[in-house]
């Protein structure tokens, strides 16, 4: 009899257990069945999307996942799933990861960097702390954000700067660091973490570069911020679950001091002005359910928006930086919108082929280009490769001066110059266009060449353009093609340091006969 | 859709039971019959008319073969039977191999067709075939109802991953069944003892075996390594199929139907014949029943004998897969099992030394073949077997291997538990405690199968 009852009781609890699986997912299968993305697909994938999403909405997925995670801990395993996830000796859930192919990254950091060099822009590669720091299965498998010494070496090689942080916390020791610096439970950093290499990288650029911060004392003093905890399972943990991963800390920081910001999207349009914490947090701490899984590391910043802008309203003359960035760096970047004029984010991962580091190199010009980050190495950009070609002077081969000849200059930027040997350059425009005419008048000729001079840069312009307004002038046809232009950056007047340019003319006979032309330049407002 | 996913648990098996049992028995073979159409329809919906159209000409088979009893009109339908199953069985799983293999063989360019496999082909072909063959030998009732030919070839508890279930073993319950509340308990622990093997440990050590035969170059692949991938594929395709038996036998009591075993521990098993005895037993006595005996079987000369089983066991390695690797799997165990016949091992062994070693050989034989299965192709396998003896300048060891190691040293303990027939005495201490812990079991499943995302089923394949 009892038997009899035990195996009742048995078959009436599974069916109640069966039942329960349909009562309780039932509504989240009538949306998912009901979803016009799942069901506009071909039959496979719909089954397999269904299969797929109905395992990601399971009621009570999360009690699920931490009862996996306890039977796991009982199994005394290590990894989760099919190298998903690994404890490692620290307990540190480390996310395995193919070796990242940075080839494409390299290509694009080797044309950025030639880019800034030649308008003398630093470019520094902030490489975040290792959060692999003597884990032994680095030895056999790749992990996320593991470091990448062969992108180091190639650093080097083209001459980067490359700030490690490794070596600026090498004196701390190892336990501290991953206590401090790392999230046992995300992929980011531990919101000191990113607080203190901002720190750091300000530092740094104040250094080795002569860029002028101020407020620094100030803003990053911890002392000066409110920090508030909150219970955080990342995202390393959420498959395997509270129990079996830990929880971790994750602290909000939000300054007790006044701000006034601005947040431009990529069309430069202002979408948010106010205080930080209107501006550059995104609000997660006032939110009604607030829990484990509440992901606080996009609390700042605007993940994953591909290019945006924040501007201190209330800093004055300050630096301006780009940071080319992943999501490892949102709230360093939080950080230094604090102490910069603007900081311009791009995110080359979700670019979609527009080309926002160009946009970006266009709109400013920046006193440095800091880059950092773990999945954006897998990321490629591009950069504006039509910089002039710059060459040699040309060299006078014979001491017979003719004397100076006709260089007239017509537009600058397309704003028509009156007749004068000065030009008024405004450095806001990242670009100057120089438009005019030239020829040699002892042949009556066009030249063979024109060259213009800007500090110690030689760009050969191009000449050649009709322009019958001259010959009509002079009553002269073969004076037709004399029309030249040339285009370069604004950033070779130097900061304002160059105050004249000089037009060198090559005559029909290939000698260099003429007195070069020199127009002085003024500056009619600073990019500051 | 297989049984270890959210859909099935959470919608399709709650649905199926409850309308089973609240139908008019009348209707339930209809019942069935729709809910195993919808359940291959959902993974492979075209492929369903392809099934259906097999019921069909297989129902007509039967009826053709009673009408006449003559020997040659009988044989001439049975012919006819076997040629159409084994066409359509061509047709959709060795049509490519075949044309892959007359290029190579000859030089043609003849396309590829490319066609995709139908889920489970391999199983309901000779489902279908039993049910024409057990009619005509009088094991098994002409079902005059096609429905009812339908619902025996398509049931789906059995229908993508067998076991093959024999027609006369279920022709009576398909028309006279009664579910009792005995086998619908049996059932339920059934079911969640086989969920169990899959979800929980074959899919974990699935894991290990993967990682193993997924190099490509053997140098890296240490000797510890290729032994732990061997060993864990030996246990997964064990723990992933007699799972899906586990739960096909599960379910089918929960329904009133008495599947056969299809595995009895065949890893502890002392030879290789007796393996065979143990190891996907409803495919091993569908060859010997349908293949081997009508070929004249053992009373025969010795090299009709030789031949016969010759044929059964390409026949068995090709039935696994359209690749050499498997004809190679199924040769190696031909070679095996004449060894053993002909050399009467190891029953001549006395000395109980000298079994347990023949026992180590036969269990050591069965993993090296499993390289064999497992692998992509027969060079692969050669790699792979030479990696595990150290003669591809291979390590003894390396980092990985013995994380691997010792990370699931407490799954293998399970799971070679699972491999034998140990009983724990101690849940029926106390009454109701060996249900517990069956309840216990599936929610830990469950919580194992919805946060998967590596959910493979090798028999699927088949």
């Amino acid at each position: 009899m009892t038997k009899k009852l035990i195996q009742i009781m048995f078959i009436v609890t599974f069916s109640v257990l069966l039942g329960m699986g349909v009562t309780f997912n039932i509504s989240a299968l009538w949306r998912i069945f009901n979803k016009e993305a799942v069901l506009s697909s071909s039959w496979h994938k719909v089954s397999s999307k269904i299969e797929s999403l109905l395992k990601e909405q399971t009621y009570k997925r999360n009690k699920f996942i931490d009862l996996y995670g306890v039977f796991m801990l009982a199994l005394r395993k290590t990894m989760i799933g099919d190298f998903e996830f690994i404890k490692d000796e620290w307990g540190i859930m480390q996310c395995c990861d193919k070796t990242p192919q940075t080839v494409s990254f390299k290509r694009s950091l080797a044309a950025l960097k030639k880019y800034l060099d030649s308008i003398n822009t630093p470019l520094i590669f902030l490489q975040m702390p290792n959060k692999l720091d003597d884990v032994s299965l680095t030895a056999a498998m790749h992990f996320s954000g593991q470091k990448d010494y062969d992108l180091m070496a190639y650093l080097s090689q083209i001459d980067i700067d490359v700030l490690d942080l490794d070596k600026t916390y090498a004196d701390i020791p190892i336990t501290l660091r991953k206590q401090r610096f790392i999230l046992r439970t995300d992929v980011h950093y531990a919101t000191y973490a990113e607080f203190d290499s901002a720190k750091v990288l300000t530092n740094h650029l104040s250094k080795k570069y002569g860029i002028k911060f101020i407020n620094l004392g100030t803003i990053f003093d911890i002392a000066n911020w409110n920090i508030t905890a909150y219970p955080f399972l990342g995202n390393t943990a959420r498959s395997a679950g509270r129990f079996f991963a830990g929880i971790d800390q994750f602290e909000v920081y939000s300054p007790k001091f006044q701000s006034n910001l601005s947040l431009f999207n990529e069309r430069g349009q202002a979408v948010r002005s106010g205080d930080f914490k209107n501006v550059v947090m995104n609000g997660y701490e006032k939110r009604e359910n607030i829990d484990l899984y509440t992901y606080w590391v996009t609390n700042y910043g605007q993940w994953p928006k591909p290019y945006y802008r924040y501007t201190n309203n209330a800093i004055g003359k300050a630096p301006k930086i780009l940071i080319l960035a992943d999501s490892t760096f949102l709230r360093g970047i939080a950080f230094l919108s604090l102490v910069c004029s603007s900081v311009t984010v791009v995110d080359t991962r979700y670019l979609k082929n527009i080309p926002y580091v160009e946009q970006a190199l266009n709109e400013e010009i920046y006193d440095a280009v800091v880059i950092t980050g773990k999945s954006i190495l897998q990321s490629k950009f591009t950069v504006r490769t039509t910089l002039p070609q710059l060459t040699e002077r040309p060299l006078q081969i014979s001491n017979y001066w003719i004397g100076k000849n006709g260089v007239c200059l017509d537009t600058y930027n397309g704003i028509r110059l009156e007749n004068s040997k000065e030009i008024s350059i405004d450095r806001r425009n990242s670009m100057t266009e120089l438009v005019g005419w030239a020829a040699d008048f002892s042949t009556k000729k066009p030249l063979k060449a024109l060259y213009i001079q800007i500090g110690s840069k030689t760009i050969c312009c191009n000449y050649g353009i009709r322009r019958t307004s001259v010959s009509d002038h002079y009553k002269d046809t073969n004076l037709t093609n004399t029309g030249f232009s040339v285009t370069f950056p604004t950033a070779y007047f130097g900061n304002g340091k160059i105050k004249e340019i000089q037009f060198i003319q090559v005559g029909t006979d290939g000698t260099y006969r003429y007195e070069p032309v020199t127009y002085e330049i003024a500056y009619s407002s600073n990019r500051d | 859709m297989v049984f270890s996913s959210t859909i099935f648990l959470f919608l399709f098996l709650p649905f199926a039971l409850l309308g089973y049992y609240l139908i008019d028995r009348r209707f339930k073979n209809v019942f069935l019959l729709l809910t195993s159409i919808a359940f291959y329809a959902w993974g492979e919906p075209a492929f369903v008319f392809v099934m259906l159209f097999s019921v069909l000409m297989n129902y007509g088979f039967a009826i053709l073969v009673c009408l006449k009893k003559e020997q040659f009109y009988q044989r001439s339908i049975l012919t006819l039977m076997v040629a159409f199953n084994v066409s359509l069985f061509f047709y959709y799983k060795y049509l490519d191999f075949t044309i892959f293999n007359l290029n190579q063989l000859f030089g043609w360019t003849l396309p590829p067709k490319g066609i995709a496999l139908p889920i489970g082909i391999s199983f309901f072909t000779f489902q279908a075939m039993s049910y024409v063959f057990d009619v005509y030998r009088g094991k098994g009732q002409l079902q005059k109802n096609p429905l009812n030919v339908a619902l025996y070839i398509m049931f789906f508890p059995q229908l993508i991953a067998g076991p093959i279930v024999r027609y006369e073993t279920v022709a009576r319950e398909i028309e006279n069944r009664r579910e009792t509340l005995d086998d619908f308990a049996k059932g339920i622990k059934r079911f969640i003892a086989g969920l169990a093997k899959k979800a929980i440990l074959a899919n974990s050590i699935a894991v290990i075996a993967d990682r193993a035969f997924g190099y490509t170059n053997f140098s890296e692949l240490s000797v510890l390594m290729a032994w732990l991938g061997a060993v864990a594929y030996t246990l997964q395709i064990f723990l992933d199929f007699s799972g899906y038996s586990d739960m096909a036998i599960g379910l089918g009591l929960m329904f009133g139907f008495h599947f056969e075993e299809n595995f009895n521990y065949p890893y502890i098993s002392k030879s290789v014949s007796e393996f065979w005895r143990r190891w996907h037993i409803s495919l091993g006595t569908w060859f010997k029943d349908y293949v081997y005996i009508p070929l004249g079987g053992s009373r025969c000369s010795t090299s009709r004998q030789l031949f016969n089983l010759f044929v059964v066991w390409l026949l068995t390695g090709l039935w696994h897969g359209a690749a050499w690797h498997y004809v190679a799997w199924g040769m190696t165990h031909f070679v095996l099992l004449v060894f053993e016949k002909f050399t009467n091992l190891p029953r001549r062994l006395n000395h109980k030394i000298s079994r347990i070693g023949y026992q180590f050989f036969t269990m050591t034989a069965i993993i090296l073949g499993r390289v064999l299965s497992r692998s992509a192709n027969l060079p692969y396998a050669w790699g792979y077997l030479k990696s595990m003896f150290g003669l591809m300048r291979n390590d003894m060891t390396d980092v990985l291997a013995m994380f691997l190691l010792l990370d699931n040293l407490v799954i293998f303990s399970f799971a070679f538990l699972a491999s034998i027939p140990f009983h724990w005495k101690a849940l029926d201490k106390i009454y109701g405690l060996r249900e517990i812990t069956y309840l216990l079991l599936y929610i830990l499943s469950l919580s194992f199968i919805v946060n998967s995302s590596y959910n493979p089923f090798i028999y699927f394949n088949f």
